[in-house]
């Protein structure tokens, strides 16, 4: 099963919010931390893709007046999912280990 | 926050609602929405909504969208309805019959009416120049009537086109006055209609010429054949310019080019075109001012408009020509004057458009008619469905999905009826040219395809828009509970509708069997002239050269009874002047009388009856400057006893031999005219034979030898007097069979639709039926009882039809000079039919249900 790039980027985003990744704050963060701002129905069908893969579960949520009455879908991380990061993160560890005058910050 | 103006745009919202997958909307609309208010916080409200638009449109991907496939809402209605539909069918089989029969006659009919129409329309609109293209009419001011004819000076053409700058090209247009003229080769001799016309001719109008020689039309011995004649004389069409053809047996030709076929939608039909000049040669008086013979056409330069043009024509006539009345010229575009060509005291009124209109409208009410019945049915039919409309209701089918299906319903109806109304007017297209008189290509473009479209869909919704939207407002409890009764203002449209349609089709048949009796008067009527086995013939060859020994080689041979001949055609034919005097005339009295060039023999020949006086004798030579009247111009000159008196016809003294019984020589729509004989045998040119009643082909092939001893090389071509006479009333013949078969359709259309409704009404009445029978009413009585409430509508409609018909007939009959008097036995013979017709149409329905077993109509509740 293949992560594109940017559905690892919304899943390192639903990974990081916990328990409070719905569409509106993932997209948020995204924003924050990349700088680029993807339009909704782009962020959708990631994490509708996503899903179809089993990297992540959702569940509803509580309405709130904002949203119009209407529920949240929450999205959080399985296990799969966890591992998929794992793997692409190892593999991107393996890469930049060898390339010389990139230092690479540990977990602190 | 709380401006209630700051909320998502709605219409992108029900964009979204439309694409969106509906396992996605909640998510989606909330997510949206939360960044909506989110933005709310740091732009602008517009901005705001902009950036929502931005995201719905954003949204629109593959993944989001709403497959649409066989389990979408809409495919399983469309679905759900057809299958009901076509179940419906089978279930009612007769009412859909009688839909089916009903819709697709009249979408038939309103098919070939179209056809029809359309190729009317396009009549004469293909020439490329139409716009600028000008027929020429001569304006005729009388002091008792202004006049407009088609016919004009000959040599108006060239004069035009010197004097008025604003003129292209003109040509002059004539038909022979004998007929289609003989062309020949080596081999062969072909009759055909020629047309003769001027060196613009082709440059003017858009007869495609498909191969030129030198420059048609400029030499006088140049000719252009169509293809057909090209194929017909020389069995090929190319290379057969520069060929040599023999005109009626006299001049020869040389092929300067070959033009196509004159379309079907062209008002102008000619096998050949040869220069007038020719035709100016044939008839010396043509170059005459005074007389006028054929049309005359104008192209006008691109920059010229018809108004400008006519002031500068208009007195062009009578400067050339001096003349008892005002002559004027106008121009009339070519291309409209096929549809409007009509003129009443100098004034544009009718003509073809006439006709065309009153089709249409015939269609119209024929369409109408069926529509009438597919509502009524489909009504009825509704209300014996309002359980099945009742639980769609429960199970929360809304209104508009209700009225949606018997929409399907009755568009698909009309669909299927456009189907078999295809077929149906391809079935009889030929029997429809026939009848209408008229060869037509079977041109349906676009545009045609288009309206017969958007009148199937209008059929089809008129048609269902009633149970459509009443049926569908029922509330299901009481629908369900059975409390919905028919209300009366319901039952009344209904009943009106059928008195509507009856009125019609009585109107239409009495006034169809008023043309039929009328065109049998005018067959049968003595008309003072006997017209029962004589032939006519043009002279031709050298039995123009002499036409007296021709006849005398006829009267000598014993096959026949009697030759003769007069100057043109006798029938219809209009030889006049107004160049008269007699002793004791008003002077300024202008009376116009028609005279007849005749040889010997003639006026015994037609059986024309002597009242007082003889007829020309050969034993005397003074009668060659004596003349005959008939009575209508003796009571003109207001003589008692004419024989002996002179008169003055163009200066010269004719003494009045003898006084002739009137007789009708023309349409019956006419009066009889004064006219006068003159007897001039050498300028005679049409042969009249009177045939042994009991040796027509004998006769035939007696007249044809001595023919061919004369005019070798000219078919033998004759007319017989009868038929010829028939054609006076062709136009009413065509409007009699063209109001029969509407006349058919609409008595088969209002029979369906009181079926329909007697079908209706006796289910139900079933339990009042049952009721009745079981307290012992005999099923005749029951049979009178469902009859009467049906033929009290058809009286009704009696009441109404009989006086409109009679009036309308009694007005179209005044058109005839002499005509028959409408009776009553014939009408009440339209309304005693009228009655049984619909007794027997409602018979099949009462009888079915009078003998019923009323247990079975009782048995459930």
């Amino acid at each position: 099963m293949k992560l594109g790039g940017f559905e690892e980027l919304v899943l390192l985003a639903i990974g990081s919010l916990g328990d409070d990744a719905y569409g509106v704050t993932i997209k948020e963060i995204l924003k924050e931390k990349t700088g680029k701002n993807p339009s909704v129905g782009a962020l959708h069908s990631a994490l509708y893709r996503l899903e179809e893969k089993e990297f992540v579960k959702t569940r509803e949520g509580g309405a709130t007046a904002e949203r119009g009455g209407r529920r949240k879908k929450y999205y959080q991380l399985t296990a799969y999912g966890l591992k998929m990061l794992q793997e692409t993160n190892e593999l991107r560890m393996s890469f930049a280990q060898n390339i010389p005058g990139l230092s690479i910050k540990t977990q602190e | 926050m709380n401006n209630r103006r700051s909320i998502p745009p709605k219409l992108a919202q029900r964009l979204l609602q439309w694409f969106l997958k509906d396992e996605l909307i909640e998510e989606v609309m909330g997510d949206l929405e939360e960044k909506f208010e989110l933005d709310l916080k740091t732009y602008s409200l517009s901005k705001a909504r902009r950036n929502y638009w931005y995201q719905v449109l954003k949204y629109i991907r593959p993944f989001a969208i709403k497959t649409r496939s066989k389990h979408s809402n809409l495919f399983v209605m469309i679905r759900h309805s057809l299958l009901l539909a076509i179940r419906g069918y089978r279930r009612r089989k007769s009412s859909f019959l009688i839909n089916l029969i009903g819709l697709s006659t009249a979408l038939a009919a309103v098919l070939l009416i179209g056809l029809w129409v359309s190729n009317e329309v396009r009549t004469d609109k293909f020439h490329a120049n139409s716009d600028r293209l000008f027929l020429v009419m001569e304006k005729q001011i009388r002091p008792d009537y202004v006049g407009i004819q088609e016919t004009t000076p000959s040599p108006l053409a060239s004069a035009l086109k010197e004097q008025i700058p604003q003129v292209e090209a003109a040509s002059a247009i004539g038909f022979s006055d004998k007929g289609e003229q003989v062309l020949s080769t080596n081999e062969k001799d072909i009759r055909g209609t020629g047309m003769y016309a001027q060196a613009d001719f082709f440059q003017m109008f858009s007869f495609d010429l498909l191969q030129v020689g030198v420059s048609p039309l400029t030499e006088p011995n140049s000719i252009v054949l169509t293809s057909s004649m090209a194929q017909k004389l020389f069995g090929r069409t190319d290379n057969v310019v520069g060929e040599q053809v023999i005109y009626a047996h006299d001049r020869t030709f040389r092929v300067d080019g070959i033009c196509a076929d004159p379309p079907l939608h062209s008002s102008m039909q000619f096998d050949y075109v040869i220069p007038y000049e020719v035709l100016m040669e044939e008839i010396p008086w043509l170059s005459d001012w005074r007389n006028t013979y054929g049309s005359t056409f104008v192209l006008l330069t691109a920059d010229a408009s018809a108004d400008e043009v006519i002031p500068l024509i208009y007195e062009m006539l009578n400067e050339k020509v001096e003349s008892q009345y005002e002559r004027h010229l106008v121009l009339k575009n070519y291309s409209e004057n096929y549809l409007y060509g009509g003129y009443e005291n100098g004034v544009q009124s009718g003509g073809r458009i006439t006709y065309v209109k009153l089709l249409s409208i015939i269609a119209g009410f024929i369409l109408l008619m069926a529509c009438v019945n597919f509502m009524n049915l489909s009504t009825a039919n509704a209300t014996r469905r309002l359980k099945e409309v009742g639980m769609k209701k429960v199970a929360g089918a809304r209104r508009s999905i209700i009225a949606s299906q018997y929409f399907i319903e009755s568009l698909l109806m009309s669909m299927m009826s456009l189907v078999l109304a295809l077929g149906l007017a391809g079935l009889f297209w030929n029997e429809f040219q026939r009848i209408i008189g008229k060869q037509m290509d079977f041109f349906i473009d676009g545009n045609l395809i288009l309206v017969i479209l958007v009148i199937t869909i209008i059929t089809g919704l008129i048609a269902g828009a009633y149970p459509a939207l009443y049926v569908s407002g029922f509330k299901p409890v009481n629908v369900l509970k059975g409390k919905i009764s028919t209300t009366k203002s319901e039952v009344w449209v209904r009943k009106v509708l059928v008195v509507f349609q009856f009125t019609l089709s009585i109107v239409i048949s009495i006034f169809v069997g008023i043309i039929y009796q009328q065109i049998q008067y005018t067959q049968t009527k003595d008309l003072g002239f006997d017209r029962d086995h004589i032939i006519h013939f043009d002279a031709e060859g050298k039995v123009s050269e002499d036409i007296s020994l021709f006849v005398n080689r006829l009267n000598s041979n014993t096959e026949i009874q009697k030759a003769s001949s007069a100057y043109f055609g006798f029938i219809g034919a209009t030889t006049g002047t107004s160049a008269i005097s007699w002793p004791g005339k008003e002077p300024g009295y202008n009376k116009h009388f028609e005279y007849r060039v005749v040889n010997y023999d003639f006026l015994d020949l037609m059986g024309i009856e002597m009242v007082s006086g003889r007829d020309f004798s050969q034993n005397r030579a003074t009668d060659a400057q004596s003349i005959i009247i008939n009575e209508t111009a003796a009571r003109i000159m207001e003589y008692e006893n004419p024989v002996g008196e002179k008169i003055e016809m163009w200066g010269n003294p004719y003494p009045i031999i003898g006084v002739v019984k009137d007789f009708n020589y023309q349409s019956l729509y006419n009066e009889i005219k004064p006219i006068i004989f003159i007897l001039e045998p050498s300028t005679t040119s049409t042969v009249f034979v009177k045939l042994k009643s009991d040796k027509i082909a004998e006769g035939l092939e007696a007249t044809e030898k001595v023919w061919q001893e004369f005019a070798a090389g000219f078919p033998f071509n004759f007319t017989f007097l009868d038929v010829e006479y028939q054609k006076f009333y062709e136009e009413d013949r065509r409007v009699s069979e063209v109001s029969g078969l509407f006349a058919f359709l609409a008595i088969l259309i209002s029979c369906l639709g009181l079926f329909g409704l007697a079908v209706f009404s006796t289910e139900r009445r079933i339990k009042e039926i049952g009721i009745r029978k079981i307290l012992g009413a005999s099923s005749m009585a029951i049979m009178n009882l469902l009859s009467a409430e049906f033929l009290k509508l058809v009286l009704i409609a009696l009441l109404i039809s009989l006086p409109l018909a009679y009036y309308l007939a009694s007005d179209w009959l005044n058109h005839f000079q002499y005509h028959l008097e409408i009776s009553w036995l014939f009408i009440g013979l339209v309304a005693i039919g009228s009655i049984i017709t619909a007794w027997l149409t409602i018979s099949i329905q009462t009888v079915k249900v009078s003998n019923q077993d009323p247990v079975e109509n009782l048995r459930d509740e």
